[in-house]
């Protein structure tokens, strides 16, 4: 079969003689015209009644969207997302979020004006356009100026279309055959979309990959690192390698002063409880209690907690007349140096803690032979 | 290419010419010399000539002179780089910055090549909305300044940072640290403004291109050059309907990028304006801003075109009216400039402010008066020549001129910004900045790198637009009833 | 299965009865922190998109009972300087030492110290410290160094020959004893004690008139009237610590009519002193003597305040007022207005005389002190120790002639530096080349230690056990913070070895690195046993030690001392001496009847410098940054001229000149001084040391120093000459007028009382966006420029606390100094005497602070209780910030400053403040760390913030107590009440930062007289 015809071309050499032909043709009879020149000829729009364009239409909405979304967009940041106090003023200061509305609105403008030109109403790039392959493509983009008839509804007769071309003294006449491209049908659309969608995975567990196996670089990585010495870090300044130092011996610190009694009585002689019976130190007494002595005194005292099966150790019974009588010197004694197989608890709790604990102890003693006017 | 039969074209279209072209060619000869319009296309230029020759300049050899001025520019544009390099990896502590003057020559460049950057829109766009036919032929190369004094611009916040490897912190995006930016600050308006402008140019400069590169694809001889043309040129075919969607873009952009350019410096200026420096604070700095930044770019065009007019011999597309125009604009604009001194100097003195007063004293009079007074006299008191018609015209005038007005913009920013901070309002505090080579290396570096690119753009790209130019060329010398078929004689 | 039967196989059923927790607390609670526990891992793996940061912990395999990591611990100890024990309070983190401050238990200090003290622990981590002794200029081990001593000092004991100890002043009663015990062991040791920066001249002056060097203890805090000759006891002066917080107690008025002391200052350069003098006169120091005998026969005659009994009157009769003005150029209603206030003050009036006025100056204020019965009320001795001996400058070249000679076996030299700070070093290399073995007892190595054979590294004053005399009824205890860094031994110790050595019975296990600390402690507890523990004490001699360590101070019970009564005929004598006698004196009267011509010698005044003191702080760099408190040099010294003299001699800043003295000579920078009497030149001791950290920067003048009689701090005669080439000054202000601007305003008494009101209300405008209300807090401060002497105190402890770099002459000169905190100084009137205005500027934590709205990235950002926060973390260095702040108090690392610190130093660091890297600005915080700290104690002790709990470093350190803060959203705490102030002024309030630092207005005391005019 015969390919179709695009259409069929002839040349003028300047746009007056282009603006003239067109009435002609269309006395002719030909309704479906296109016209091709080398710079934007005023006044074809009407000759080949064409629309008017509506860009503007679109750039108006898009433009407006941009101002619109960077408006919300700053009031989220600035109010929602990560409110930052600057200057004491409140967070939502709009005054301010005005210039980059403006940005945004231009640059949503602008490029809708552009992109949309291009790919929506020109749907541009097209390489396939039969003109391209015309014999006066060239000619058009430099010093000519073509008149083309199309086919329109009732096809295209070429012999006629040619005869009217020559006899309103278009030049270079030229038939331009169609071109036939098969459609991208809904398959491609999704196989595209898979294949992108597989790369993003590829790429993405890729990336992660990268990063955990090699190491990253860190700009950042002065201030991650101090150069200062913190708890608990190690030196190689010192032999031992440790960061923490012991204080010198015999050194008294403000607010530490240490137990000089010898042993347990002395202690019991020289060391007075200073706090207050009252609900809080109980209570402080009862948390200290249940985190560092229950644990083997038992929740009572009782010496008989849960661990003393597990190990063979043998608490003591803080409900014993020993303890009872003892004094609270003599405990905090005890708790702070330790005694027998308990550990020293001096570096653990602190002073006022291990009083408060003496408190409660004594608070325990009572609950267990309370005498009956207490319960009454 | 395609062999065209010649057309048999009737002898009435050939004698006939269309009223409105006579009369229009006919009036202005009939008219007395001095009504007359000079026409801004000179000699005998005609559509096809007008390719052939933006198409000779991006294909012919290029001259020595070409080849020997791009090895020097490029070698600036090196030492530039390896300046940045080095501060980059060192410390800002390489350049003169201190406290008080924290800010320093990166801002100057700054400030000064987003100035240059102004000529392309200002030119291309606001001329168009005035229906300004003389812009056309200037407007490609006006707007290749434009990107390129950007590309300048835009290297120097990011360097200028104490922590250059992070200025993507200045750009809001989701990020680890759950952290957005302070869009109070005026530097956010500043980066997303220069942003959105270079984008913006890049795109216009871009679209006016297409069908040049569609007029190219199938004329260079080197092939890969014509394919490289041909994907440039999105396949386009000149439609009467494209040309309709294309025009009214063009329009639209232009009314968009107006807008832009009148704010882009505005905001520039509120990094000075919005803060409390005495000298920076100041109501009028937007519009001050914007005059400034249109005179020193159509200075930097005025330089241009008068360095390659002739050898690139375009006198034809650029006639002297063309500069007569452009140094009719510069020196308008110096006026403006002038008025812009005066008002500042007034409002300190109204302000009855010490400090104000003080800086303002300060910029002519104080410990480094030549800043301020070499500024004057080059923005406001040496375009004053461009009164005398003979010098508008006259190349070196013109060279003298925008030169110093180029150098006198530079040092208005320096005044504005390093006079404004040494002395501000605790004398305790008061310093100097002590400009290091790096500084300067940084400085002509940048013109390098914006000098390496336009030559670059002059041989391989098409210098004017074909498309609007071809236009002119119909309306001045309409083509001739020489037969269509002319064309074999090129091809051959 | 369900949580009844796990419960129950979890817990003895019998727990629960008596003391039931909240029943299912404990497994729900349990579950809970399952849960959050998996939810947390789950996080930090996912989270973890970065390779994490390699991280070890160190803990303490066996957890003091005294140390919590990541809390501080403060110890008490003392820190000795010349004469002067300062009582100290030392931070420490995991038993290390980061900070530190004066004793709050001691009398004298009550919680402050010498900025120099502070700046001590850059000497303890001083990279340069010897780290093992040097025998002939190569490392060796203690053995061989021990042996190559002991071995040269038995041979010298067998032989009887003689041994020179060159020591600092012995201020330590235990010390002496070691010294003592040595003597005993080695009859030839001579032991030289000597200050380089002390000149003595008070002492000759106290032991003509009593016989005896006891040192006065002034209270300042009692003296309404003050006149101070030559004499800078607010800067240069010992113990400026205890005079500034005694001076400062009476110049903070809180209304007119309060009563504010007034202080004459007499004197040829300009001072700190000076500076905050209420009248201040500028007179060639040899006037002085003059000026002050003048003075007392004025006292006499005038307002007839009777002479001592015994005095014959006709002694003074040649020194009457009218002849000594005219003779010096005084302006004469402002001598007799002094002389009418101290006749009307009576007792309750001060004169000084500073350590460069000769004996006679001193016998003169002695004389009038205790005319007006100021003795024993401002003057005060009845607790004061004697002095220790001290070796003048003379006797010090005398000493050197004496070794020259020979027949020295041996010189030792204990933390002293000779070959630095002689006047006459060369002849004393000379001299020590010819004795057989030299030792050096030292931290680092100086000029002295490079010429020794044996050099012997000691324990820094931090690694330490001693106790020092503050007085006959107080003791002062040092405690080490840290245990010796290197392989070095305490002084004491070394000592000990050696008295064992020579076979002299020495208590206490001694000598043997291993043994370490523990031996002097030993022998410092065993005399405190047997002498200081007084007999039937309560408390055992261990209470009575560890509380007495805890504390570190001891006070004794014992009876006050006679008061001193002076000699009547060493004051004629004196008189007589000054009236024409003395050589110095008589040419300056007839020099300054026609007052000196220019060109001829000027009258040079040295002083050991307020940072450098005799030179040992050489290599500190904090000090050596630290801007000298008037001229605001810093790194190096100066020559300061008059402003007409400079005219003059066409000199201009930095011009190099040679100041020569007799055969001596010396070349530094002249600094062109408003302020400075025509006719004199000053320049400061203590600079131009060989170091790593000073080296080559500014100029040694102990040559200078007179070694052949009284006064050796002063020339009357010293010839300036033009040398080629300039030195640049390094200067952290160069601008020092004010431009009329009203940022530093200074107020007479009398402008006081006019206008006298609370400070203005901040000004609010209308606005698009209203200000945040503030949340629990609302931080505030409120300095009192009236008590402020900008003496840098607070510098040095804001760098200390702050982890503030040194950046270094270079960066300096390029106005790239990092300190926080920094004190203006502003000229007003005339350049031959102008009045000095200090103004302390630091980051005001505006209220509407102008960084924080343009910082691109939201780094410096405002806390809801008002503070002005930097995010160093945050900040990417737009500078931005900094360009918009009037009061230009942001510092930027230009560089990076901080991460090439060296291996010790980063010890110092302070691990609750974040170390700023390259590229980063920063700035004042009050503290942030500290008030977080103070808040989260309240908290956890369940109790509100009492007012001043929380104090920035720089208000902790001040001895002024110019710095007040607090809470001011309480309206009773002190700083609200001072921010009410009636001269409470906010620094550039029109520009509406709201600033929240309250100033108060700089108050004068001028006389009612035409004096008045000329000063204020």
């Amino acid at each position: 079969m015969p390919e179709a015809l695009f259409g069929v071309l002839a040349l003028f050499p300047s746009a007056d003689a282009l603006l003239k032909a067109i009435p002609e043709v269309k006395k002719r009879g030909f309704t479906n015209l296109e016209a091709y020149t080398p710079y934007a000829v005023h006044g074809i729009d009407e000759a080949l009644d064409i629309p008017k364009s509506k860009l503007g239409v679109l750039v108006f909405i898009l433009g407006s969207l941009g101002a619109v979304s960077m408006f919300l967009f700053e009031w989220w940041t600035s109010t929602v997302s990560y409110p930052l106090l600057t200057a004491g003023k409140a967070y939502n200061g709009w005054p301010a979020w005005v210039p980059p509305m403006l940005e945004a609105t231009i640059f949503a403008g602008t490029f809708t004006a552009a992109l949309g030109m291009l790919f929506v109403f020109n749907r541009l790039p097209f390489f396939g356009h039969p003109v391209l392959r015309s014999k006066a493509i060239d000619e058009i983009t430099r010093d000519r100026f073509a008149l083309m008839i199309r086919p329109d509804d009732g096809g295209l007769d070429a012999a006629a279309a040619i005869a009217a071309l020559e006899a309103v003294g278009g030049g270079a006449i030229e038939s331009v055959p169609e071109r036939h491209f098969k459609k991208t049908g809904l398959a491609w659309w999704a196989k595209t979309v898979v294949q992108i969608g597989v790369a993003c995975v590829v790429a993405g567990f890729g990336t992660a990959w990268l990063i955990r196996t090699f190491p990253t670089v860190r700009p950042m990585v002065e201030m991650e690192n101090q150069p200062r010495l913190d708890a608990q870090e190690p030196d190689t300044f010192f032999a031992s390698g440790r960061g923490m130092q012991l204080p010198p011996v015999g050194t008294v610190p403000r607010a530490f002063m240490p137990i000089l009694a010898k042993n347990a009585d002395q202690g019991g002689k020289d060391l007075v409880n200073p706090l207050p019976v009252t609900a809080p130190v109980l209570e402080r007494g009862r948390q200290q209690f249940d985190i560092h002595c229950a644990v083997c005194h038992d929740r009572l005292g009782t010496g008989k907690a849960w661990l003393d099966s597990t190990y063979q150790a043998q608490p003591a019974n803080l409900q014993s007349t020993t303890i009872r009588q003892a004094t609270d010197g003599f405990l905090y004694w005890v708790i702070s140096k330790g005694f027998a197989t308990m550990p020293a608890y001096a570096a653990d709790i602190s002073p006022h803690d291990r009083w408060a604990i003496i408190r409660y102890v004594r608070a325990l003693q009572r609950s267990q032979d309370a005498p009956a006017r207490d319960v009454k | 290419m395609s062999k065209t039969t010649e057309p048999p074209l009737s002898p009435a279209h050939t004698r006939k010419r269309s009223p409105r072209d006579g009369r229009s060619v006919s009036s202005s000869e009939d008219l007395p010399e001095a009504l007359r319009v000079e026409p801004l296309v000179a000699g005998d230029a005609t559509l096809g000539k007008l390719d052939d020759d933006i198409r000779y300049l991006s294909e012919a050899k290029p001259p020595r002179s070409w080849y020997v001025s791009l090895v020097v520019t490029s070698l600036m544009a090196l030492m530039g780089f390896t300046a940045i390099g080095y501060m980059v990896s060192t410390g800002i502590g390489t350049m003169g910055n201190d406290i008080p003057v924290v800010w320093g020559f990166l801002i100057i460049n700054f400030v000064f090549w987003v100035g240059i950057g102004h000529a392309g829109t200002l030119i291309s766009v606001i001329l168009l909305l005035f229906r300004q036919k003389w812009r056309n032929a200037i407007s490609r190369t006006a707007e290749a300044v434009t990107v390129f004094a950007f590309v300048c611009a835009m290297m120097f916040p990011a360097v200028h940072i104490g922590r250059p490897w992070m200025p993507h912190w200045l750009f809001p995006y989701p990020n680890e640290r759950h952290l957005w930016i302070n869009f109070r600050s005026p530097l956010i308006w500043d980066v997303l403004a220069v942003f959105t402008y270079f984008s913006v140019s890049v795109m216009f400069w871009y679209l006016g291109l297409i069908p040049d590169f569609a007029t190219m694809r199938s004329r260079v001889k080197n092939k890969v050059k014509g394919a490289v043309f041909r994907i440039l040129s999105l396949g386009w075919v000149g439609n009467a309907r494209q040309w309709i969607h294309y025009e009214k873009a063009y329009l639209l952009l232009a009314g968009l990028t107006t807008t832009l350019a009148l704010s882009v410096h505005s905001i520039v200026s509120t990094d000075f304006a919005s803060s409390m420096v005495p000298g920076w604070h100041m109501t009028i700095f937007p519009p001050y801003f914007v005059v400034g930044a249109a005179f020193s770019g159509f200075a930097g065009v005025v330089l241009v075109f008068a360095f390659i007019r002739t050898p690139l011999n375009l006198k034809s597309y650029i006639t002297e009216r063309h500069m007569d125009l452009l140094n009719k604009t510069v020196l308008f604009l110096s006026c403006l400039m002038a008025y812009a001194y005066l008002m500042e100097g007034f409002t300190a003195w109204f302000s009855a402010n010490t400090f104000v007063r003080y800086i303002f004293a300060n910029y002519v009079f104080g410990d480094q008066w030549w800043a301020g007074t070499l500024t004057i006299f080059f923005n406001c008191i040496l375009p004053q020549l461009l009164w005398v018609p003979r010098f508008r015209r006259s190349v070196p005038i013109m060279v003298l001129v925008s030169g110093g007005v180029t150098l006198g913009m530079w040092l208005e920013r320096y005044t504005i910004i390093i006079l404004s901070l040494h002395r501000d309002y605790l004398p305790s505090s008061w310093g100097v900045y002590l400009p290091t080579p790096i500084d300067f290396a940084i400085l002509f570096g940048s013109v390098g790198i914006f000098l390496t690119l336009l030559l670059l753009f002059l041989r391989k790209m098409p210098i004017i637009a074909g498309w609007e130019v071809k236009s002119d060329i119909a309306r001045y010398n309409p083509p001739p009833s020489q037969p269509v078929g002319g064309l074999e004689a090129e091809h051959a | 299965m369900d949580r009844h039967s796990d419960r129950r196989n979890e817990f003895p059923p019998d727990a629960f009865e008596p003391v039931e927790p909240p029943s299912e607390a404990e497994p729900v609670s349990r579950r809970r922190f399952l849960t959050l526990a998996a939810a947390s891992a789950a996080l930090a793996a996912t989270s973890a998109c970065e390779s994490p940061p390699a991280d070890t912990i160190v803990p303490y395999t066996k957890k003091p009972t005294d140390v919590i990591p990541g809390v501080a611990d403060y110890y008490a100890s003392t820190y000795q300087e010349g004469q002067i024990p300062y009582g100290v309070l030392v931070k420490a983190r995991e038993g290390r030492p980061i900070h530190i401050d004066g004793n709050d238990e001691h009398p004298f200090f009550n919680g402050k110290t010498s900025l120099r003290a502070q700046a001590e622990i850059i000497g303890l981590y001083n990279p340069d410290r010897l780290r093992q002794p040097v025998v002939e200029g190569r490392l060796a081990t203690w053995k061989e160094a021990e042996a190559r001593v002991t071995d040269a000092l038995s041979k010298a004991a067998k032989g009887n020959e003689s041994v020179l100890l060159l020591t600092p002043a012995v201020v330590s009663p235990t010390s002496r004893t070691v010294i003592a015990k040595l003597q005993k062991a080695l009859p030839g040791l001579k032991h030289v004690a000597w200050e380089p920066a002390l000149s003595l001249t008070d002492r000759a002056a106290s032991r003509a008139l009593y016989g005896h060097d006891r040192a006065p203890r002034y209270h300042l805090e009692k003296a309404k009237v003050v006149a101070a000759l030559e004499a800078d006891f607010l800067g240069t002066m010992e113990n400026a610590v205890e005079a500034i917080a005694g001076f400062t107690r009476n110049r903070k008025p809180a209304k007119p009519s309060d009563a504010m002391s007034r202080l004459y200052c007499f004197e040829s350069r300009m001072s700190v002193t000076g500076s905050k003098a209420d009248v201040r006169v500028p007179m060639k120091p040899s006037g002085a003597t003059h000026l002050a005998f003048a003075v007392a026969r004025a006292l006499h005659e005038e307002h007839g305040v009777p002479y001592p009994e015994g005095f014959a009157a006709e002694a003074l009769d040649r020194f009457t007022l009218g002849g000594v003005s005219h003779r010096y150029g005084l302006d004469r209603a402002t001598v007799a207005s002094l002389v009418r206030d101290l006749a009307e003050a009576r007792g309750d009036s001060l004169v000084l005389t500073g350590p460069s006025l000769p004996p006679e100056a001193h016998v003169a204020a002695t004389l009038i002190n205790t005319m007006l019965g100021a003795e024993g009320r401002t003057v005060e001795t009845s607790f004061s120790a004697d002095a220790p001996p001290l070796a003048t400058p003379s006797e010090m070249a005398a000493l050197t002639r004496e070794v020259a000679s020979g027949g020295y076996a041996a010189a030792i030299f204990w933390q002293t530096n000779p070959l630095y700070a002689l006047p006459d070093a060369k002849a004393f290399r000379e001299a020590l080349a010819r004795v057989p073995l030299s030792v050096s007892l030292v931290l680092s190595e100086n000029e002295t230690a490079r010429a020794c054979k044996v050099v012997l590294p000691v324990n820094h004053w931090l690694e330490s056990w001693n106790d020092y005399e503050a007085s006959t009824d107080l003791l002062s205890l040092q405690q080490p913070l840290i245990r010796p860094l290197y392989d070095t031994r305490q002084a004491e110790e070394i000592l000990l070895a050696w008295a064992g050595a020579l076979g002299a019975p020495v208590d206490g296990r001694v000598g043997g690195a291993a043994a370490g600390e523990a031996d002097y402690r030993t022998y410092l507890m065993a005399r405190w046993q047997r002498e200081v523990y007084p007999a039937g004490t309560l408390a055992t001699f261990e209470q009575f030690w560890t509380s007495a360590v805890h504390d570190g101070v001891l006070h004794r019970e014992v009876k006050r001392r006679r008061s001193r009564r002076l000699d009547v005929h060493a004051v004629a004598e004196a008189a007589g001496k000054a009236g024409g006698k003395h050589e110095a004196v008589a040419r300056a009267a007839e020099k300054s009847a026609y007052g000196g011509a220019p060109g001829a010698g000027v009258e040079l005044l040295l002083e050991p410098d307020l940072r450098m003191w005799d030179g040992r702080y050489a290599n500190i760099g904090w000090l050596q940054e630290l801007p000298e408190p008037i001229t605001k040099v810093s790194w190096g010294n100066y020559l300061s001229i008059a402003v007409d003299d400079a005219h003059e001699r066409r000199l201009s800043d930095g011009d190099l000149v040679s100041v020569t003295v007799g055969t001596r000579s010396v070349t530094l920078p002249v600094l062109v001084q408003p302020g400075q009497a025509t006719g004199t030149a000053f320049a400061a001791l203590g600079h131009g040391r060989e170091g790593s950290v000073s080296g080559g920067r500014g100029t040694n003048v102990f040559p200078l120093v007179a070694d052949d009689g009284m006064p050796p701090f002063l020339h009357l005669e010293a010839s300036l000459s033009r040398a080629s080439g300039n030195q640049p000054l390094v200067r952290s202000q160069t601008e020092f007028s004010t431009h009329g601007r009203d940022i530093a305003p200074v107020w007479s008494l009398a402008d006081y009382a006019k206008n006298a009101k609370p400070p203005k209300p901040d000004r609010s405008l209308p606005t698009l966006n209203p200000n945040v209300k503030w949340g629990d807090h609302k931080w505030g401060m409120a300095i009192d420029l009236s008590a402020c002497l900008g003496c840098g105190g607070c510098q040095i402890a804001c760098q200390s606390e702050n982890n503030i770099p040194v950046v270094g002459p270079e960066q300096v000169a390029r106005g790239r100094i990092m300190h926080w905190i920094r004190s203006d100084v502003y000229y007003a009137g005339p350049t031959d005497n102008p009045q000095v205005a200090h103004a302390l500027m630091l980051c005001q934590q505006c209220d509407d602070a102008p960084c924080e709205p343009v910082c691109p990235v939201g780094a410096t950002v405002h806390s809801k209780d008002g503070l002005n926060e930097q995010v160093y973390n945050r900040c990417v260095g737009v500078r931005y910030c900094s360009a918009n702040c009037p009061y230009i108090v942001r510092r930027f690392n230009f560089f990076d400053y901080t991460s090439t610190i060296t291996d010790p130093l980063d010890l110092a660091f302070n691990p609750e403040v974040t170390v700023r890297p390259r590229g980063v600005m920063e700035k004042c915080t009050f503290c942030v760390q500290r008030i977080r700290n103070g808040v989260q104690v309240a908290k956890d002790e369940d109790r509100p913030l009492r007012d001043g709990e929380i104090r920035p470093a720089c208000a902790v350190a001040c001895p002024a107590e110019a710095i007040v803060f607090g809470d001011l959203k309480d309206p009773n705490s002190r700083v609200s009440q001072l921010s009410r102030s009636n001269r409470g002024y906010k620094v550039l309030q029109d520009l509406g930062t709201r600033p929240a630092v309250t100033y108060m207005t700089e108050l004068k005391n001028p006389p009612e007289t035409p004096g008045k005019k000329r000063h204020v």
